[in-house]
């Protein structure tokens, strides 16, 4: 039995396009969270223990400029650490007196409720949260770092990534071996039906275990290193957000229900995967069941107030055992048929019947006792012979059809519009203070400025009464000179700079990591979708017969580019339009034509360039660099001739430039393609705008040569 | 005028390696012609050289008169060809992937329309248009792939065993199609099954390591080989020894207990009641390859 499911699990590994799939994604998804996280940073965890450690004994004494001169800290990071600490040991009063108000509160609402009448929904409710919280009562809430915690409480997308993995994982096992023929030749041996469905089972849970086991212990481990997790024995309503948790549980055994339920989907997820594919046997067929399902427990969990009639649907749903941090932190209960029950064990029982189900409907549609007749609408339908003859067109319907290019683009799309922001700048009170002060500042920057800037410091201090208020205004002044006399260096060089705050150019110039993170996403499945475009003509041998025809190769090779330019195109403007969109709305059309310097981060720059012609540059660069990708994997499936081998190389050459990047190598990241997408931080360090054209001009000559190179050995 | 000729075409994959053509020199007229011989004779690589998919080593292949490198693109719009393969694009219906040779053929839309659904008839797939390509038999891909060498009308049409996998009503069906047109086609099969060419080639060419053994008229190659085709019947106990003393030999049948054997020998075999016998084209291939598997 261990030696047929190690075979399995042989088989799936052995399948290079879903192990590079699967190792891509999950690196692009700790990278995400890591970036994630690293946004949500706001101090080190070493700085947050030792000023609570003087919090605790020094309560009320406040002298933080002694105190960042004691620990080496910035004093601004005492300020915020402070604040948190304020409102974490307010938290411990205000959450004595929740649970203790508990019975008073829910007298209260027996008397709002009591029209409904004590067979009511709502009235039993109440009954029923007083039991809940009745057990709560010794838990000791103890302030420690937390915002690790808050980060893992998002809500984490990663089993859609995991569900996707798992069926392409199960038509292998079952749909690739039918095809064969080897499936049906296995079924006829002794152990070919139950025992062999096991077998397949068993492979496909392990397999989806350890990826969804692994993906979560990886954000757990990313949320303890970049942001720190407290102690984690702590009981878990240490944390304010979640005061309303009634289980009476530590941070540790919450952190092991978000493995263990991340493994608990993943098992529903893949049983339900396989039991479609065995009923159902065609691929397409099962996806629309699993996506549709999927796309309305989306739906209603994000839709559905938690107290609304129908929360059954919201919470009787596999997109709400996903949210661990959703399922503790928030007090509610399902209503079923006027009964509240609580939403965690109806989340098990629902996904237990959705297991066994499932489960039994593999098994026996495997064994052929199941078995459903689908209906083949396409023979009925009036044949008609009608078609196409763009060359363009089929080798479109090439890329999009049978790849992950039509998903792709989907997602990108999605993805991108999900990034217009229309909404007004959601600024904390320190950076509301800067961006007021930038705002009067705001055109050429000259003499008038910093005179402009003494008159704003009259004004600023007299408003300020609190001590924070005084502090970050401070602060934000101190951020405003620097960054004044950045930009006056530059105007004694001779460059007309204009100021503009940081908070609005940041969203664009300080994106480094996002652009490089987007970038290789788009280049690797671009890259992925467009491989065999080239390389399925040598795998099949028809290269052979469609380059006997009279345009199999001048056509045929500018067609199939021209399908990778126009897929990666989309793809790249629809993800960097929303930024641009972004930056239009926040900023005036004049500020685009103002010179780079004014960007404070490029003002030790040399040379002349606008921000416009800077963002036409960087965006002609960034374009071609990552166009590079699909490219380079075309052409070398023209050498190699084995879409296996072609994968695992371009790959490789990714792997080494993406490391070169994120390592900062500071020379063989300029040479990589991806600096191009991380272009704006290295103009910055090297304060050369020259670097934009090198680039430019280094991925036409790429681009250029390797098209060439191709071309030849194409036409040959 | 010959439509095409291959002029003393040499081909070696590497420096050290024997040459897997050697001065195949033929010109072709309208007609089909029979390209025979073991696996590993040049087959491939000669179809291959024709069709421009490799370059020759030494030699080149002209049509009427020009070289096929030179005009290249003009040529590829008069050819057509099958492949010998069994992998076809997946994602594809047999409409669209002969809709996408269409295209590349340059046929204009109302071409392909017209052409696309007459040759679904002849091919009988008709009804299966719509099918897609994954799920058809061996002797459906088969067919696929003959349409669509078939789609530009081609002038000159390249074969290569093009009735492998088919049932024998299908085989017929095809094989007569390729004789009602080859009256103004050029047409180049290869194949292992003799009986494709027998009965409809204007000539065969037999190959072995590359070099053309014997060439001609079915009937030419036949009466050349004929007096070494020897027939004798013989008891059924002792056709083990017949075959153990000529191990060229063939048994042509069965009648009251006597086994007809056809033996190949240049000497008149050492046997009772020995005649010559009709000759086909199975003898002369048993007689020129008589220790090779086909």
């Amino acid at each position: 039995m261990l030696n047929l499911i190690t075979a399995e699990i042989r088989k799936l590994l052995s399948r290079k396009f879903l192990l590079i799939i699967t190792v891509v994604l999950s690196i692009m998804l700790f990278v995400r969270f890591f970036i994630y996280c690293r946004d949500l940073k706001l101090f080190e965890n070493r700085d947050y223990q030792k000023i609570r450690a003087e919090y605790q004994y020094s309560e009320g004494e406040r002298d933080v400029e002694q105190l960042a001169e004691k620990h080496s800290i910035p004093a601004e990071e005492i300020v915020g650490i402070f604040l948190i600490l304020d409102s974490q040991y307010e938290y411990i009063d205000q959450y004595k007196d929740f649970i203790d108000g508990i019975p008073k509160r829910a007298d209260n609402l027996r008397q709002a409720v009591i029209f409904s009448g004590e067979k009511s929904y709502a009235y039993r409710s109440i009954d029923k949260c007083l039991n809940d919280y009745a057990g709560l009562k010794p838990v000791t809430i103890i302030p420690d770092m937390d915002t690790g915690i808050q980060a893992l409480s998002e809500y984490d997308w990663s089993y859609l990534f995991v569900a996707v993995v798992l069926l392409m994982a199960c038509a292998i096992l079952l749909k690739d071996e039918e095809d064969d023929g080897i499936l049906g030749l296995a079924q006829t041996t002794k152990n070919g039906k139950i025992p062999l469905a096991l077998i397949k089972w068993v492979t496909i849970i392990l397999f989806g275990s350890f990826l969804s086991g692994g993906i979560a212990c990886g954000r757990i481990i990313i949320a303890h290193y970049v942001l720190g997790l407290g102690d984690i024995d702590r009981s878990l309503q240490s944390i304010s957000s979640f005061r309303n948790c009634y289980f009476n549980i530590s941070v540790r055994q919450w952190l092991a229900c978000i493995v263990l339920f991340a493994i608990l989907v993943s098992v529903v997820l893949g049983t339900v995967s396989l039991a479609l594919l065995t009923l159902l046997k065609r691929i397409a067929i099962s996806v629309a069941p699993i996506a549709a399902g999927i796309g309305m427990g989306l739906v209603f969990y994000m839709t559905i107030p938690i107290n609304a009639k129908m929360n059954s649907l919201k919470f009787i749903n596999l997109c709400a055992l996903a949210d661990v941090g959703n399922l503790f932190s928030v007090y509610s209960n399902v209503d079923l048929f006027g009964y509240p029950v609580s939403v965690l064990p109806t989340l098990f029982v629902y996904a237990g019947v959705l297991f066994a189900l499932a489960l039994s409907i593999y098994l026996l549609s495997f064994s052929g006792v199941l078995v459903v007749s689908l209906p083949r609408w396409r023979i009925q339908r009036k044949l008609r012979i009608r078609g196409t003859v763009s060359v363009f067109s089929h080798e479109l319907y090439r890329f999009l059809i049978p790849g992950i290019g039509t998903l792709t683009l989907v997602g990108y799309l999605v993805f991108s519009l999900n990034q217009l922001d229309y909404g007004k700048l959601k600024l904390t009170q320190r950076d509301y203070i800067y961006y007021t002060i930038c705002q009067d500042l705001r055109g050429e920057v000259g003499e008038e400025t910093l005179q402009k800037l003494s008159e704003l410091e009259q004004i600023y201090s007299a408003q300020m009464h609190q001590d924070m208020d005084r502090i970050y205004y401070r602060d934000a002044m101190e951020q405003v000179t620097k960054e004044l006399n950045l930009l006056l260096s530059a105007k004694d060089r001779g460059v007309a700079v204009h100021y503009i705050s940081e908070v609005v150019t940041k969203g664009v110039f300080e994106s480094s990591h996002h652009f490089l993170l987007f970038g290789f996403l788009l280049a690797g499945v671009l890259s992925l979708s467009a491989a065999p475009l080239f390389s399925e003509d040598w795998d099949t041998g028809l290269s052979g017969l469609v380059r006997t025809t009279k345009r199999g190769r001048h056509s045929v090779f500018l067609c199939r580019y021209s399908v990778i330019f126009l897929m990666y195109s989309i793809g790249f403007f629809g993800y960097m339009i929303p930024y641009i969109v972004n930056w239009i709305h926040r900023t005036h059309l004049q500020e685009w034509s103002v010179p780079l310097q004014s960007v404070v981060g490029f003002s030790m720059c040399k040379g002349n360039m606008s921000i416009r012609g800077f963002m036409i540059l960087w965006l002609c660069a960034a374009w071609l660099s990552g166009l590079i990708y699909p490219i380079v994997l075309s052409a070398l499936s023209g050498v190699v001739r084995k879409k296996g081998t072609t994968l695992t190389a371009a790959s490789a050459i990714m792997a080494v430039d993406f490391l070169c990047s994120i390592l900062n190598f500071p020379v063989l990241r300029s040479i990589g393609v991806s600096g191009t997408y991380g272009l704006m931080r290295i103009v910055q360090e090297t304060g050369s705008v020259a670097i934009v054209y090198i680039s430019l001009i280094k991925n036409v000559i790429i681009f250029a040569v390797i098209i060439m190179l191709h071309y030849k050995k194409y036409s040959e | 005028m010959d439509e095409l000729t291959v002029k003393n075409i040499t081909k070696k994959y590497s420096k050290k390696a024997a040459p897997a053509l050697k001065n195949f020199d033929y010109a072709f007229s309208n007609g089909v012609y029979g390209l025979l011989g073991p696996n590993g004779a040049g087959k491939s690589t000669l179809m291959n050289i024709i069709v421009g998919n490799l370059a020759a080593s030494e030699g080149e292949v002209f049509y009427h008169g020009a070289d096929i490198r030179t005009i290249g693109e003009k040529y590829r719009s008069i050819l057509g060809y099958m492949p010998q393969q069994q992998q076809l694009y997946e994602g594809f219906t047999i409409k669209r992937f002969l809709y996408y040779f269409a295209a590349l053929k340059g046929l204009s839309k109302k071409e392909a329309n017209e052409r696309i659904a007459e040759l679904l008839h002849i091919v009988g797939l008709y009804e299966f248009a719509d099918r897609h390509l994954k799920t058809l038999s061996g002797g459906m891909k088969q067919r696929v792939l003959l349409a669509q060498a078939l789609l530009n009308d081609p002038e000159v049409l390249i074969l290569d065993e093009p009735t492998a996998g088919l049932d024998p009503r299908e085989r017929m069906n095809i094989r007569n199609y390729i004789y009602s047109i080859a009256e103004k086609k050029t047409i180049l099969i290869a194949t292992h099954v003799i009986s494709d060419v027998e009965q409809i080639a204007k000539e065969v060419i037999f190959l072995r390591k590359g070099e053309i053994v014997l060439s001609g008229t079915p009937e030419q190659v036949a009466q050349e080989i004929g007096p070494f085709i020897w027939e004798v019947d013989v008891l059924k106990e002792d056709y083990r020894r017949v075959n153990e003393m000529y191990p060229s030999n063939r048994v042509a049948g069965e009648r009251d207990g006597l086994v007809s054997v056809k033996v190949i020998s240049e000497k008149r075999p050492e046997l009772q009641e020995v005649r010559s016998a009709a000759v086909g084209l199975e003898d002369v291939y048993m007689y020129l390859y008589p220790n090779e598997r086909r």
